[in-house]
């Protein structure tokens, strides 16, 4: 039988409130859950950098949009996903350079992807045509 | 949201605090580019009471830079957490900013 205490569910809407919902409520999660606070650091941008993407670029600003969200730690592993109704998304290769020192030619955004891909362990994108449902699902190893 | 901003001779100094998501990123890079048309051209950024930092965040510093070179202005961050520098080392960003253990350090560096 599954330990539902392991496991946290969250349904929002693509507004940037929501970002700090998530995220706060991520933390009292883990902090219950007496995961180490560096693990928390990590998981708590990235889960930051997933649901923004979502809102600005998925739902295109859009207020509306929803959004699911869950969070699970097992023993070995934290596990987050995230599925949206919007436009689709699956990056190809995540480009991991992005030096450049020109600061009028630095571009301002797209760090997100990096970031994710830099702190989470595994990531993995995810479309269903029938429903039209984008699916990201990050991995975090605990040992 | 209100910047809290204190003036030392030339450099405004603005205090930043919590967590610096898209939400509050997007209020501070607003009030950030207020100041400047305002006409502040040094900057120092006190990261002191950020507990973490997005790439949202990080647009703060990048979209400020670039304004301030159009106007031979500068800017400094002070007060750097492990974890925030962190983030500016995944990015390899953290060569493109000037970084000083203290706000007193920045000052002084700024020049009179």
């Amino acid at each position: 039988m599954e330990d539902k205490s392991n496991i946290l569910t969250l349904d929002i809407t693509s507004k940037t409130e929501s970002v700090t919902h998530v995220v706060q409520s991520l933390e009292n999660f883990c902090l219950d859950l007496k995961i180490d606070q560096k693990v928390i650091d990590t998981l708590l941008i990235a889960t930051d950098e997933a649901i923004t993407n979502i809102v600005l670029h998925a739902y295109d600003g859009r207020n509306d949009g929803k959004i699911h969200v869950s969070f699970q730690k097992d023993e070995k592993e934290f596990i987050i996903q995230f599925t949206d109704f919007g436009k689709s998304f699956k990056p190809l290769k995540i480009k991991k350079k992005t030096r450049l020192y020109k600061v009028d030619r630095l571009r301002i955004g797209g760090y997100g992807l990096v970031l994710m891909d830099t702190l989470m362990d595994e990531l993995k994108f995810k479309y269903d045509k029938t429903n039209k449902a984008n699916t990201l699902r990050m991995i975090k190893y605990l040992q | 949201m209100e910047l809290s901003t204190r003036k030392e001779g030339k450099v405004q100094i603005i205090q930043l605090e919590g967590r610096l998501d898209v939400h509050l990123s997007l209020e501070i890079e607003q009030a950030v580019n207020d100041l400047i048309d305002k006409g502040e051209k040094f900057l120092l950024f006190d990261l002191a009471g950020v507990q973490y930092l997005s790439s949202s965040g990080l647009r703060i510093f990048i979209a400020a830079m670039r304004r301030l070179k159009g106007v031979d202005g500068s800017l400094k961050l002070a007060n750097m957490s492990e974890s925030v520098k962190k983030i500016f080392k995944v990015v390899e960003l953290i060569d493109l900013f000037e970084i000083y253990p203290s706000v007193e350090e920045a000052t002084t560096a700024f020049g009179s």
